[in-house]
């Protein structure tokens, strides 16, 4: 199999959509952190 | 500041079992297989994508990968993918159904890094036998006692339905027994096989009970979790803590975790009947930013009837696989309400 370049480029507009994303993310987890909570429930 | 954030790669390294379990969710169809040098391919990349969107967006991945099948101890080279995944720093479990693993097996599941395994126990000895399949349970107990006495933390698991609901208290007392760590339950999800069992799902307000009473169904040693995101229902803080309309808590489908088939097929969930796309034919960082049902999985306006407005959306999200499975809708039916739901925001 023959290995591919990792990780692979996006289009722009899928790299905004990948900002987007863990940005939003990031920020929420800091927001759950800064009072002490984490996940519970993670499936 | 680097940020936390789990991610989850269960890995059906097979279809084959050696038992019919009455709830299963596969179908008898045979899945082709990937080679071990396939899989191991397919996770540098998943990892070096991690890595790179550590780089990139300041946060630190704590990848896990979790093994199973059908029955994980079937497939020949779950050793050597074990051993791979350890380098590459994701911390190993696998789901078993316990009745192959021998002593042997369970030590050099220690030696290779795994630190739990998870067993499914459907109830007592009549109960789990007539789910799993005659002497199923005494092998799988077998198994177990092999995985304790390795040093390996085990978590018994059920799949609850009306035949085995009033079954838990028992299950408990077994793991205590046994020197269990933690059970853990989740719900029927009415496909595949398990389709036959649908007039057996648990109704709401019963389930509501449960989870309600999960807390003093603890005991010294044996913890009592649920990973159903229901649950969260229970703390109305989360819904005033996490920024609404972004997926931050609650199920792993789409938001940081994803189900690999044994033919590479990628699957938001595993009990989704809903394949997404091939590893072997996508990159996984294409897959995950493009593919548009987990795009509607992270878009709360994307969803369903109360969903779409509830303030627990993001700490939640309910369980999507019993949405679809439920649903009328076969296309779009992930982004129905939970149909256990019992909140109305």
């Amino acid at each position: 199999m023959t290995k591919r370049t990792v990780p692979i480029s996006l289009s722009s507009e899928l790299e905004t959509r990948e900002a987007e994303f863990w940005k939003a993310k990031k920020q929420a987890l800091e927001q759950a952190a800064q009072s002490g909570r984490q996940d519970s429930c993670l499936a | 500041m680097l940020q936390e954030q789990d991610f989850l790669v269960q890995w059906h390294l097979t279809e084959r079992c050696n038992l019919s379990c009455r709830h299963c969710y596969q179908k008898p169809d045979r899945v082709a297989e990937l080679a071990p040098e396939q899989v191991e391919s397919l996770l540098t990349e998943i990892r070096q994508t991690l890595d790179f969107w550590s780089d990139r967006y300041q946060l630190l991945f704590k990848p896990a990968l979790n093994l199973t099948g059908g029955e994980p101890l079937i497939y020949p080279d779950l050793w050597r993918i074990l051993r791979y995944g350890s380098q590459l720093g994701f911390n190993c479990s696998v789901m078993t159904n316990g009745t192959l693993i021998s002593n042997r097996d369970a030590e050099l599941l220690k030696k290779l890094g795994v630190n739990s395994v998870q067993v499914s126990i459907e109830g007592t000895q009549p109960v789990h036998d007539q789910i799993r399949g005659e002497n199923s349970f005494s092998r799988a107990l077998q198994g177990v006692a092999a995985l304790v006495a390795a040093g390996i933390e085990v978590t018994f698991s059920l799949t609850l339905t009306a035949l085995n609901i009033d079954e838990l208290p028992s299950v408990i007392n077994i793991a205590e027994t046994h020197r269990v760590a933690r059970v853990g339950f989740s719900r029927l999800v009415p496909f595949g096989q398990g389709k036959e069992l649908q007039s057996l799902m648990i109704p709401t307000p019963q389930y509501r009970e449960l989870l309600a009473q999960l807390p003093s169904l603890r005991r010294p040693g044996v913890d009592i979790v649920s990973n159903d995101p229901l649950a969260c229902l229970f703390d109305p803080a989360l819904a005033e803590l996490l920024p609404s309309g972004v997926a931050a808590f609650g199920c792993a489908a789409g938001t940081h975790g994803i189900t690999v088939m044994p033919d590479g097929a990628v699957m938001p969930c595993r009990r989704m009947d809903l394949v997404i796309g091939n590893l072997l034919t996508t990159p996984f960082r294409r897959l995950w930013v493009e593919s548009p049902v987990l795009q509607e999985l992270r878009s709360q306006a994307a969803y369903r009837g109360k969903c779409q407005s509830c303030e627990f959306w993001s700490a939640c999200r309910g369980c999507r696989a019993v949405a679809r499975a439920l649903s009328a809708d076969p296309n779009r039916g992930h982004l129905d309400p939970d149909p256990n739901c019992w909140y109305q925001s």
